[in-house]
């Protein structure tokens, strides 16, 4: 439980934020990390994004651990 | 790697595809390439910059490669997407899917081109002729669905 978390920003998200990445300690799962984020950066509530855990999209609110990977994926447009 | 930084060269890649075994009756090419669209004022786009969640923008790319394979009946599938800056008029996107048959290719390419431009965590920011910057929302034109697919992963 907790431990050291990177979280990754892209796309639009990363000029809200300011960073690509930031590590933080001590969340708990997912929700908490979100709670986190939107305190730290007001902005982000009015964005949509999908959130990956360790690459994979999550749809349901996972426990973290030491050294997991988040990243916040805001609607895609490559090609 | 399906991500690439360096400029995709075509004729490169086509040479080096051995059509020698001779069970593939065809070939089917898709290019994206970065248009000069007009924009507010005057301004029209220069170049584009993808940005990217490389390691999962590889496994999901793989995925879709793997499923088509699954679902199509194809022989060898070329996914090649550029990051980082690309000028207009150069590829973006490129598909190639060898095939014994054109319907089955071209089932095939569709799937691909549309399921990449779907899933894979890549975003395109548009510099204009003004030295603007403006984030690609979607690709999809209608929001509505987009906000709804998306809101539907992130319940959490």
């Amino acid at each position: 439980m907790g431990g050291k978390i990177k979280v990754l920003f892209f796309g639009r998200l990363k000029d809200i934020t300011g960073s690509r990445e930031i590590q933080i300690s001590d969340v708990e799962d997912i929700e908490s990390l979100k709670a986190y984020l939107f305190d730290k950066f007001p902005k982000l509530k009015q964005e949509i994004f999908s959130i990956a855990l360790n690459y994979e999209t999550i749809y349901d609110n996972e426990n973290l651990k030491d050294n997991d990977e988040v990243a916040l994926i805001p609607p895609v447009s490559g090609g | 790697m399906y991500l690439v930084k360096e400029k995709i060269n075509l004729g490169e890649i086509l040479e080096n595809i051995d059509f020698s075994s001779g069970k593939d009756g065809s070939i089917i090419v898709f290019t994206g390439v970065v248009r000069r669209d007009r924009k507010r004022n005057g301004t029209f786009v220069k170049k584009i910059f993808y940005d990217a969640y490389e390691p999962m923008a590889e496994k999901e790319i793989q995925k879709i490669v793997d499923e088509a394979k699954r679902n199509f009946k194809v022989d060898e599938i070329i996914v090649k997407h550029r990051i980082g800056y690309v000028d207009v008029g150069e590829i973006s996107f490129l598909v190639i899917v060898l095939s014994p048959h054109r319907e089955e290719g071209f089932n095939a390419i569709k799937f691909i081109i549309d399921e990449v431009k779907r899933k894979a965590p890549i975003w395109k920011k548009e510099i204009l002729s003004n030295g603007e910057e403006i984030w690609k929302q979607t690709n999809n034109n209608n929001n509505e669905q987009v906000k709804e697919e998306w809101e539907k992963r992130n319940k959490i």
